[in-house]
């Protein structure tokens, strides 16, 4: 009898100081992780030509998406211009400026872009109204031409 | 009669369990240090080191103490190109240090904010509406909340692309944080040249701070064990 008790007050003991031992070794090698979470989520920038409209006769506008003008004149008279009206759209979310214009022209012939040039700014989900004028010194002469716009960000 | 007295031995020893571990649990509990007057609402769940957290992009000056205002420029909208209004400035263009402003541009077209979970062992970064060179700046503050020195373990920070630049200055690894020390860190993210248009990056700092081994002189500490000349100490606490 006095043996059995010793033994069940030695298993107490023994499972005491286990429990004591693991939560000492727990407390000693405290540790904690600290999160930074990010997400980064971008914008658009985004310049497309819109709503292109003939203003002389014989010369027809058409545009090739998103940023490519195409120009046709047909049995020009000479020295005459003739002149078209588009319009510059910011699509994105994210201002954006005109980074280049650049004319693919046919021999004998000249064109001026009027109503934007290269460095204006264009806030997000604004337009700009801009016109194409052409000419040639060649009698009835038919021609075509396209205008390529590039788009950058407006810091840059 | 014998049946008896053996439950009242065996009643004893579990009486004396549960005294001892009550009281390693409110011993436990006081061992978080000293509270500020302005932690008290805050600290019913606060077990995590981060202390505040500040974003120089949403729009707000943020003053704290004791360091003053953190992000001056932060006020809110934009000079020439406005999106989010007085919930965002014009944009960071370049880091910025604690308390000095920084360049920005003359526009508000992106913006970040960054809050703090409740248990203050999370902070959370959004930034909307990102740009190539949108630059900006997240300060925030890490305390040991311990009463024993603490170290930094490792800083991972974790983004596989290119599209973005991620780095963290003002803590380091194996910098020891005495028993309720604050430092500042900053979180920088640049957005990249090669950033796309509508897309979503994630990223994660993750901080890990352990016990300082050498460090805290309480029984049963880590420290206390390997520390040289603990037999002159008269008591169990330094």
């Amino acid at each position: 009898m006095k043996g059995n008790r010793f033994a069940r007050v030695g298993i107490l003991s023994i499972a005491l100081l286990l429990a004591l031992g693991v939560m000492g070794v727990g407390y000693a090698v405290w540790t904690d992780t600290a999160i930074v979470d990010g997400t980064v989520e971008t914008g658009c920038w985004v310049g497309v030509l819109g709503e292109p409209a003939s203003i002389s006769q014989n010369i027809t506008l058409s545009v090739a998406p998103p940023d490519t003008l195409n120009v046709g004149v047909s049995n020009a008279q000479a020295n005459t211009p003739y002149t078209g009206s588009f319009e510059v759209n910011n699509a994105g979310t994210v201002p954006i400026k005109i980074g280049s214009i650049v004319f693919d022209l046919p021999p004998d012939t000249t064109a001026i872009v009027s109503g934007v040039n290269v460095g204006d700014g264009i806030d997000a989900g604004n337009t700009i109204s801009a016109g194409v004028s052409t000419s040639t010194p060649v009698p009835g002469k038919s021609y075509d031409f396209t205008v390529t716009f590039t788009f950058v960000l407006w810091n840059e | 009669m014998v049946k008896r007295f053996h439950f009242a031995k065996a009643g004893l020893v579990c009486l004396a369990v549960v005294v001892v571990l009550g009281s390693l649990g409110v011993a436990y509990g006081y061992s978080s240090g000293t509270l500020r007057t302005g932690d008290i609402m805050a600290m019913a769940c606060v077990t995590g080191p981060f202390t505040w957290v500040v974003s120089n992009d949403d729009g707000e000056v943020n003053n704290i103490s004791p360091y003053g205002a953190v992000d001056p420029g932060d006020d809110g909208g934009g000079t020439n190109h406005d999106i989010w209004g007085y919930r965002s400035s014009d944009d960071p263009s370049e880091l910025q240090t604690m308390g000095v402003g920084c360049a920005r541009y003359d526009k508000d077209v992106a913006r970040t904010k960054a809050c703090m979970s409740c248990d203050h062992n999370k902070i959370t970064v959004k930034i909307k509406n990102a740009y190539p060179c949108y630059y900006p700046t997240v300060f925030f503050g890490l305390k040991n909340p311990r009463n024993f020195s603490v170290k930094i373990k490792s800083i991972d920070i974790n983004y596989d692309i290119p599209e973005l630049t991620v780095t963290v200055d003002g803590i380091t690894v194996n910098q020891v944080l005495s028993p309720c020390e604050e430092v500042v860190g900053r979180l920088m993210i640049h957005t990249e040249q090669c950033a796309q248009q509508y897309a979503t990056y994630d990223i994660e700092v993750k901080v890990v701070l352990v016990q300082n081994e050498g460090s805290g002189c309480g029984w049963g500490r880590w420290g206390w064990w390997h520390y040289r000349y603990w037999w002159r100490h008269w008591g169990w606490w330094c």
